[in-house]
């Protein structure tokens, strides 16, 4: 994801001679859609893209939009702009790992692997275990009601996007009855597609 | 007394009485709206005067107050005594009644970040009431300037959050450019491996040729265009370094094409970047406004707590005394190529090390004064 098509067109050139298949998305509309098109397990972003290409805001979002609907993709922050403060907010914003441009090829498939095997290591903790990860992010000193219903909240989304919002599945696999699940969903005001606002005009 | 009744008692002698009384009432009347009329001619004579002078001006701050006196004079204003302070430059300025005056005094203080207003005014008894309309003109004259003060705060934040805007662009494409430079560089050099395939080579040569007629064209677009935009060199280097001051200045004397002597040497602990940049703004002065044909004087000395380089000339005849208070405000420039930010950057970088410049001018020599920490002192720390 990047808006300099020449550079992202080597960056892309670069990954499939390695092997990857690779989608191109110039701004943060064009990569949600395709995010909501295709299972995309690793996103290579950039922090800035029209119409804030020097500030982080775009980037942010993107990384907003996939913490609330694909928290299992692994996103590696790959920016020109100033390490120091924006890798701070991108990883606080949900990314797995932080580039500063330029960058070798070869630092860049390292971190690809290593984000690669994390998100395959949490299909199989998934899948084997039924171990589902959820991050929270607390403050601390207003005691845990807040913070239980975030958990709730959170383990529920995501049990809702990896079914497919099947009531039926979800609820089997947190071990609730439907009628929780329903209560959750409107407890929480939990859609099925969350589209950014870019998206619905 | 008889007469008197008999006056008093006569109908057309009382109504000529009335008459009189009428008509000098009538007069009183006209004449007080005729006075009124002219009080309000001249408060909006005045009014008008201040505005459009400030027009003509261009809302500057400065000449708005040097050319305004006129009109204070005419409203009761006996003297003004203003300390002005201008992005680091103090000015004092007097007019009207050249000695102590008989009046009342009026204080008036207006700020705005660097820029400073102490106005002492001395008004007649007339003008000095609250309520007169004079009073009330020099209060619009006191709210021009404020106004014209934070007119150039904005002008400032807007010109250096564009400047911003601009660095911001380079860095963000100078390393989009690095970024495409490194990746291109490692695909060519995959083209050379002895131990790959020549099938899968040449395919993957057909590919890389492929992409670069795809991305270079737009890659050489932004880059033109990057260097259409790079206005201001990048200070990202701020470590320190031992700097010899009379190489540096030679460079940038050089640099420059200017005729120079230059005396004493010193070594210093600065970042390099940044104190080039100063001397290259204090010295490009000297060549964009062609200030003087004699050979520059540039002296260094050094004391244990600072190094004082001296950067002067012979003034041109005949004397032309130079706005002092007005060289390192921020684009403010009699050049028409510059932006009038040179002076102004070479003193908040000299902050930023600890330094500073000033500006001094005689009737024979003028030039600068820029004092730098000494080299021990600040490794030391």
């Amino acid at each position: 994801m990047d808006d300099n098509p020449a550079l992202r067109g080597m960056l892309a050139f670069s990954l499939e001679l390695e092997g990857y298949d690779v989608v191109e998305a110039d701004s943060k509309s064009e990569a949600i859609t395709l995010l909501q098109q295709q299972a995309i397990c690793i996103v290579v972003l950039d922090m800035g893209m029209p119409p804030n290409q020097y500030t982080p805001e775009e980037g942010l979002a993107v990384l907003d939009w996939l913490k609330k609907n694909q928290p299992d993709t692994k996103v590696l922050v790959l920016t020109g702009q100033d390490s120091e403060s924006v890798s701070y907010l991108a990883l606080k914003n949900g990314a797995f790992d932080f580039l500063e441009k330029p960058v070798t090829v070869e630092v860049l498939l390292v971190a690809i692997k290593r984000a690669g095997l994390f998100s395959a290591q949490a299909v199989k903790l998934k899948q084997k275990e039924g171990v589902q990860k959820v991050q929270l992010e607390v403050t601390l000193g207003s005691g845990v009601k807040g913070i239980r219903n975030q958990a709730e909240e959170k383990l529920l989304k995501q049990v809702l996007v990896d079914t497919d919002f099947n009531v039926h599945e979800t609820a089997r696999r947190l071990g609730l009855k439907r009628e929780n699940v329903y209560y959750l969903i409107k407890k929480y005001s939990i859609k099925r597609a969350d589209k950014p606002e870019s998206l619905k005009q | 007394m008889q007469d008197f009744f008999m006056l008093s008692s006569d109908p057309f002698l009382l109504i000529h009485w009335l008459g009189l009384g009428l008509v000098l009432i009538g007069l009183t009347l006209f004449f007080t709206a005729y006075y009124f009329r002219r009080q309000s001619k001249r408060l909006s004579n005045a009014l008008s005067d201040l505005y459009r002078l400030n027009q003509t001006v261009k809302q500057d701050a400065l000449d708005f107050f040097d050319q305004s006196w006129p009109i204070l004079e005419s409203l009761g204003c006996l003297q003004i005594t203003a300390h002005i302070g201008w992005f680091g430059e103090q000015k004092k300025v007097c007019l009207g009644a050249p000695s102590l005056v008989m009046g009342k005094r009026q204080l008036f203080n207006i700020e705005r970040d660097e820029m400073r207003f102490d106005l002492i005014l001395i008004l007649n008894r007339k003008a000095a009431e609250p309520d007169s309309l004079s009073f009330l003109v020099i209060k619009t004259f006191v709210s021009i300037l404020e106004q014209n003060l934070v007119l150039k705060q904005s002008e400032i934040l807007t010109s250096q959050k564009r400047l911003e805007r601009y660095q911001l662009f380079v860095q963000h494409e100078i390393k989009n450019i690095a970024q495409f430079i490194q990746l291109l560089c490692e695909q060519v050099n995959r083209l050379q491996q002895k131990n790959t395939n020549p099938a899968v080579l040449d395919e993957h040569k057909l590919r890389l040729i492929e992409r670069l007629h795809q991305t270079l064209p737009i890659m050489a677009q932004r880059a033109q265009k990057t260097i259409l935009h790079m206005k201001q060199p990048l200070l990202k280097h701020r470590s320190s370094t031992d700097i010899k001051l009379h190489v540096l200045l030679q460079e940038v004397v050089k640099m420059y094409d200017l005729d120079a002597k230059i005396k004493g040497d010193a070594i210093i602990y600065l970042p390099l970047p940044l104190l080039e940049e100063v001397f290259k703004n204090i010295l490009g002065n000297f060549r964009d406004h062609a200030l003087t044909e004699q050979p520059l004087d540039i002296s260094v000395n050094q004391s244990a707590q600072t190094v004082v380089i001296k950067i002067e000339c012979l003034q041109n005849k005949p004397y032309n005394k130079m706005l002092a208070e007005r060289l390192f405000e921020p684009f403010w420039t009699t050049s028409e190529s510059g932006m009038g930010l040179g002076l102004f950057l070479a003193r908040e970088l000299l902050k930023q090390m600890n330094g500073q410049v000033t500006f001094e001018q005689s009737k024979k020599r003028f030039g600068f004064l820029v004092q730098l920490p000494s080299k021990t002192g600040e490794r030391d720390e």
